[in-house]
């Protein structure tokens, strides 16, 4: 199989506490793959290492083959990979549909943009095309001219899903989707999420809860400490005895069951 | 009548791009800029010098306005974008140390004493029961231009659809690819050649002076805060209230009061107009008139 996501000796210290430690592993396109780990173990750092927000100390991090680990947010965004946020603050101003739009920003050069012209509409078409397809696809078409501050949790959720998506990302980082969000929708989220990976989108998924995770994903990277100390399929978790010591006796061995 | 309508909106032209500077830096960059009223002080200046040694006043005004961005582009650079970090308030304080510095640098580099524009005297002209300068005319004009291409440029433009987007969540905004620091240079930039331009056009009315900067921060503060700071063209409005309180302040004959036909509050009262109107903001609507937004937790 082929890679898209190659991340190799991974590591990060925080004024002398390391919070990964050597990190390894990969994915191929149109993979689910999920995060998983008691708090502290180091999955946000990991997103935010892969996605550029928190430079990290040593250790290769690429994409498609180019290397990402000293660019800048907005030019990681630019080669192909979106992520969202555990807590999305949405413009209060600005309509969902506008947010939406100023999510896209392939191809825009600064001037070009004020200058206007046949080919800046024609572009500004298509990102208009593009926001109403993903406003259908994520169930906000009845709020397209609401503005984005007065939806509700689970409608931000999913307004950050649809923001990275415009970017047309190869690879989609999300930051525990579905904390907060209603059941019903959870239910709603894993098949959006499985037919975005079924047009070849990779999805890399921290979360908690191991139902999501379980119905969701093919393959679980599970941290502790800042390692990767297991890789395997939802079910087998519940087997794997370095999984079982990462959970046990600290925060909620039980939820392990409940993913078989 | 008309002709206290008229004061107002062409003191008000004298806030509006300032005032609009003000808070659209703020709504990016989070951090009330003291030293923004001193880029409308040094574009005055810098317009005035320009056009004293000969060059065409549209030009020089235009030359102010993208001295005063430049400038303000490198203290972005070298001072506000470390200040930040620290936090809204370190980077406020830092703000009031480099107003001081300007002013220190204008008064060093000129002097104390004003500095007016060469222009030939002109007679004003009277339309009805109007009296309006020659130098009004153009400074409202030339504001109300400016005004409406701000205006496009926030509402009508892909840049001014980004400036909004990253005024809330600037990681958010670098996740979707936009470049968070060219966009707040480029707003740095913009507001302070808003406010070159705007002390540049008020100097034409008072010439340039080292205070002129100071002058101008009460009304501007009061302008910004009451449209709602972020909120640029709210600002503008901001902007008009100030100027009509102002005008009503030194144009309302309260002889009554004393008996005598007439009296007037002394023009050396006028800051404490807005002032008192900066005063009512903060304590009533401290996010602005048109803050209507349920705020969620």
């Amino acid at each position: 199989m082929s890679t898209l996501l190659t991340v190799t000796g991974v590591t990060k210290a925080f004024a002398g506490n390391a919070v990964l430690q050597g990190v390894d592993f990969a994915i191929g396109p149109g993979e689910i793959v999920g995060v998983i780990g008691p708090n502290g173990s180091g999955k946000s750092t990991l997103l935010n290492a892969i996605s550029g927000f928190t430079p990290v100390d040593a250790g290769r991090i690429e994409l498609g083959g180019a290397p990402l680990q000293r660019l800048a947010p907005h030019r990681i965004h630019g080669l192909g990979l979106a992520r969202t946020f555990q807590l999305p603050a949405m413009p209060e101003k600005m309509t969902v549909f506008e947010v939406l739009l100023a999510a896209d920003n392939r191809r825009h050069g600064f001037w070009a943009s004020l200058c206007g012209g046949a080919e800046q509409r024609a572009q500004e078409a298509a990102s208009r095309a593009l926001a109403t397809q993903w406003l259908g696809e994520l169930l906000l078409t009845g709020v397209r001219d609401t503005p984005a501050a007065a939806l509700s949790g689970g409608q931000k959720k999913l307004l950050s899903v649809g923001c990275a998506l415009m970017g047309n990302p190869r690879l989609l980082m999300l930051d525990e989707p579905t904390a907060g969000v209603h059941p019903n929708l959870r239910r709603d989220m894993v098949a959006m999420l499985q037919g975005l990976a079924a047009r070849g989108i990779a999805l890399l998924i921290v979360e908690h809860d191991m139902h999501f995770i379980g119905e969701l994903c093919q393959r679980c990277i599970v941290l502790d400490r800042g390692r990767v100390v297991a890789q395997c399929t939802p079910a087998q978790l519940s087997q794997h005895p370095q999984v079982l010591q990462a959970y046990l006796g600290s925060e909620h061995p039980v939820v392990l069951e409940a993913a078989v | 009548m008309l002709q206290f309508l008229f004061d107002t909106l062409s003191r008000s032209s004298d806030l509006a791009l300032i005032a609009l500077g003000l808070s659209l830096v703020y709504g990016l960059a989070k951090f009330p800029n003291i030293a923004h009223v001193q880029y409308a002080m040094l574009g005055a200046f810098a317009s005035v010098v320009l056009q004293r040694a000969g060059t065409p006043l549209a030009l020089a005004l235009g030359m102010a306005s993208l001295l005063a961005g430049s400038l303000a582009v490198l203290c972005n650079l070298w001072v506000f974008s470390r200040l930040r970090r620290q936090g809204p308030a370190i980077a406020m304080i830092g703000s009031l140390a480099l107003a001081m510095i300007l002013v220190a640098a204008a008064l060093a580099g000129h002097g104390a004493s004003p500095l007016a524009y060469r222009l030939p005297l002109s007679a004003p002209w009277v339309l009805g029961p109007l009296f309006v300068a020659p130098n009004q005319a153009l400074a409202m004009g030339v504001t109300l231009a400016v005004l409406l291409a701000c205006t496009w440029l926030l509402l009508g433009t892909r840049q001014g659809r980004a400036m909004r987007a990253l005024a809330c969540n600037p990681p958010l905004a670098a996740a979707a690819g936009l470049d968070a620091e060219r966009i707040i240079h480029a707003v740095h930039f913009l507001g302070a050649a808003l406010a070159g331009l705007g002390g540049a056009l008020l100097a034409l009315n008072t010439g340039a002076y080292v205070n002129l900067g100071n002058d101008l921060l009460l009304p501007i503060f009061a302008a910004a805060i009451l449209g709602g700071l972020g909120n640029p063209l709210g600002a503008v409005f901001g902007g008009l209230l100030i100027a009509l309180a102002e005008t009503l302040v030194t144009n309302l004959n309260i002889g009554w009061l004393y008996g005598q036909p007439m009296a007037f509050v002394p023009a050396g009262y006028i800051g404490a107009a807005s002032f008192v109107i900066l005063l009512l903001a903060l304590l009533l609507r401290p996010y602005g008139l048109f803050d209507r937004e349920v705020r969620r937790v």
